[in-house]
């Protein structure tokens, strides 16, 4: 009886704090997307009314275009992550003794704010003045600015999301690696089994978990990618490098329409939810089936 | 009610779900001179410091945009501490961030801003949703208001201060600075014997110091282009160096820049009655001048820096300050900057004139207002620091740091009519009526109104005065301005047609207009 009332009090403000700055700022944003509420419209002042923003949200190209370039940036970004994390974390975990000494030196771009990391990306790809955008000039590989162009500037935003995010990965990988059991090694080296075998028979399958943890955070991130992109484009040139969250902060804090900003804030929320739990399941059947 | 009392709670999940806020701009500013008297009212009872008496150990918070002159303000802030007795607290940050936290924090009613420094743009809004206090019950009240104070006499132009700082006839704010728009151009390019020679030979006429016609501007943009290891005002260029530079980039200086053309031009986006901001009329963007203009935006990028799709502001001043550019049309703002020879190679080497001329000779108003809020708890003290802030002292200071003071006295000053774009900064925004002082061509330095735009007639009055066009500043006005970046960036960067890009863009603010 003691110990279940000392456990409510353990618990108490944790679900203070969780109401406070979740729940009731979650369910204020709820009705206010069932609201007209703009600073910057004499006719949205607050009143009811009803769907209406999410009817617009289904007619809206512009929210549609801001998905599709999201998955553009999200897709390549996380494989290309994946892939260099795993490098990263393989090289590390085989220099078992410094890895400890390697991890905070690695981890210096992510822990670095996303708008240091994006300035550093415009400065650096600026052709007039920044060192690898005079070099691609140089070379012929792009002509004019590179975050002016519409085919380029998501690449750019994905390389310089790339430098920031890949010793996440890497670290998570590089534990990962150094947590896995001796046995199954040592199995598959009396069963013959080469390097190569080794990696894809043992080595992946039980980092796969690790793997699955990795994603799961960057999707969520790709869906929150404001600040990189707002630095260095501000979700141009056109759209081109418009992502949603880049497109709900333009509704909310720049026409200020918190009516329309929470009812796009309402979809992704519930559109990542699904994808999340989706990719979950599918990550788990697949890791099942191996 | 609902608004104010839920709004803070609804902004903190909205905010929760983007990651922080980009830092605020910093430059590195000069001391300022701090004046040995401080001006205060010899006659009759009124002080500052028994005015102040009642807030005596309280603190006022001021927030703008981290520029020089708002240094500049920082370091003469200790005068006001002295007298009152209070403390002030100012805070600076980057443009955008400065107008996105005020709005914040006025629609929370925080209260945490006593003065609050905005673009005139944004009056609209910040009127039409009840967060400022007018003007006139401080102006109006004889313990708050000091005796030897009056704007309305000093100002450089009524009209520009009716613009920047009045919204449908009440008075709302005092103006931290009138700020416009020029023609930077490297005098000592332009007046080079051996360029000279080269142009006219090229083009059949004399170099033009300055442009003053959109054609001579792209005739000059073209000369000017050249590459490394040619050799320009006679010598041998060790990087490539561009006619001239452009806002390219989805930010608000694509805005600034289209307009000056279409205004020039003859056109206008939104038609406004009596050339008032407060209200507007038909949508008129679609239109041949404005075609006409903005094919000629693209045509010019042909002699702009490669980067110039992605530029902002920033970017342009970069481009002057590295020497990298013969022209760029500027906010007069950012010309100390370029004018420091610490910070910049073409200092000295400047020139000021207008923007060119096709149907108009024109100039666009904006300015920065000092604004009381509701939301403040000291709105009196408020007032009696925005009161000292517009005295002559603290005006002169501001300006031999970068400022633009909008009031008359503070030109008086030798050292300020000496400053460099001071004349043309004068003359613009006095629509042509006030002449400092005159710039000829082969001149040493770049002072005064350069004689061939002072002489340009203007096509639409027929004079040589200079057309004040003003702004929306209605509350719709940011969803009008996104709307018209969006669509002309898409135009630049070559995503749609000029045509098209006006079609949808006329489209797109009929659906924001409510009366269209």
């Amino acid at each position: 009886m003691n110990s279940r009332r000392y456990i409510i009090w353990w618990i108490l403000p944790a679900a203070i704090l969780f109401l406070v700055i979740i729940l009731i700022p979650f369910l204020t944003a709820l009705t206010f997307s069932f609201r007209s509420f703009s600073f910057t419209s004499s006719l949205s002042t607050g009143q009811y009314i009803g769907v209406d923003n999410y009817r617009k949200l289904v007619f809206d190209n512009d929210f549609y275009n801001s998905f599709k370039v999201t998955f553009l940036y999200m897709v390549p970004a996380i494989l290309l992550q994946g892939i260099l994390g795993l490098g990263m974390a393989l090289v590390i975990a085989g220099a078992v003794r410094r890895a400890r000494i390697l991890i905070p030196i690695m981890l210096l771009p992510t822990l670095l704010t996303p708008v240091v990391i994006g300035l550093i990306g415009v400065l650096t790809l600026n052709p007039d003045f920044g060192v690898i955008g005079q070099l691609l000039k140089k070379w012929g590989w792009v002509q004019g600015s590179v975050l002016g162009n519409a085919s380029t500037a998501l690449p750019a935003i994905i390389a310089v999301d790339t430098y920031q995010w890949t010793p996440f990965i890497a670290v998570i990988l590089t534990a990962g690696l150094l947590a896995l059991p001796k046995e199954p090694y040592e199995a598959a080296q009396v069963d013959g089994a080469n390097p190569i075998q080794t990696f894809f028979r043992v080595t992946m399958p039980l980092l796969w978990p690790y793997f699955v943890v990795a994603l799961l955070i960057r999707v969520i991130d790709a869906f929150r990618i404001f600040d990189i992109i707002w630095v260095m484009t501000r979700g141009g040139p056109g759209t081109a490098t418009e992502t949603v969250a880049v497109y709900a902060y333009r509704h909310t804090f720049r026409f200020w329409d918190f009516g329309y900003g929470s009812a796009l804030i309402m979809v992704i929320f519930v559109f990542i939810s699904i994808l999340v739990e989706y990719l979950y399941k599918a990550l788990q059947r697949w890791q099942a089936a191996q | 009610m609902y608004r104010q009392a839920t709004l803070l709670v609804s902004i903190l999940v909205v905010a929760s779900l983007f990651l922080g806020a980009c830092a605020p701009a910093t430059t590195p500013t000069p001391e300022v001179s701090t004046p040995e008297t401080v001006e205060q009212a010899p006659s009759g009872e009124w002080s500052l410091a028994k005015a102040a008496e009642p807030w005596r150990g309280q603190t006022l918070r001021l927030i703008g945009e981290a520029l020089p002159p708002l240094e500049a303000l920082e370091q003469l802030k200790g005068q006001f501490e002295e007298i009152t007795g209070t403390k002030v607290i100012i805070e600076g940050l980057g443009h955008e961030e400065a107008v996105e936290k005020v709005t914040l924090d006025f629609a929370g009613q925080t209260g945490v801003y006593d003065v609050v420094l905005q673009p005139h743009r944004a009056l609209g809004k910040l009127v039409s949703n009840g967060w400022l206090r007018p003007i006139d019950e401080f102006y109006n009240n004889p313990a708050l208001r000091d005796p030897n104070f009056s704007y309305e006499g000093s100002l450089l132009n009524t009209v520009w201060f009716r613009e920047t700082n009045t919204y449908q006839g009440k008075v709302y704010g005092l103006p931290f600075h009138f700020i416009s728009m020029y023609l930077w151009y490297r005098y000592d390019w332009f007046e080079h014997p051996d360029e000279q020679k080269a142009f006219k030979e090229k083009y059949g006429y004399d170099l033009p110091s300055p442009p003053i016609t959109w054609e001579e501007y792209m005739d000059v943009a073209e000369f000017f282009t050249r590459k490394a290891g040619e050799t320009l005002a006679g010598e041998v260029l060790t990087y490539d160096v561009y006619g001239h530079t452009w806002g390219g980039a989805r930010h608000v200086t694509a805005w600034y820049d289209f307009l000056n053309v279409i205004y020039s031009f003859g056109g206008r986006d939104i038609a406004l009655p009596d050339n008032r901001g407060d209200s507007y009329g038909p949508v008129i963007v679609n239109s041949p001048e404005n075609l006409e203009a903005l094919k000629f935006i693209i045509e010019s990028l042909k002699y702009a820096p490669p980067g110039v799709l992605s530029s902002t502001w920033d970017e342009k001043q970069a481009a002057q300050q590295s020497g990298l550019v013969a022209m760029a049309i500027q906010w007069d703002d950012a010309a100390f900057a370029v004018e420091d020879p610490e910070q910049s190679k073409a200092a000295g080497k400047i020139a000021y004139s207008g923007v060119p001329i096709k149907k108009d000779k024109m100039t666009q108003i904006e300015g920065w207002d000092y604004l009381i809020p509701k939301s403040s708890k000291k709105p009196e003290l408020a007032w009696l620091f925005v009161q000292w802030a517009m005295g002559k002292d603290v005006q002169i200071a501001q300006m031999k740091l970068g400022g633009q003071s909008a009031l008359v006295t503070t030109y008086e000053d030798p050292e300020v009519r000496a400053i460099p774009y001071v004349p043309t900064s004068v003359y613009l925004k006095t629509g042509g009526q006030t002449v400092l002082s005159t710039r000829k061509v082969g001149d040493p330095s770049g002072v005064g109104v350069p004689e061939r735009y002072l002489n340009a007639t203007n096509p639409k009055t027929g004079d040589t005065s200079v057309s004040l066009i003003a702004k929306p500043t209605f509350p719709e006005e940011e969803r009008v301005t996104e709307a018209i970046i969006l669509w002309v960036n898409r135009a630049l960067t070559g995503e749609v047609t000029p045509e098209v890009a006006l079609q949808e863009l006329e489209k797109e603010l009929k659906a924001i207009l409510p009366a269209q």
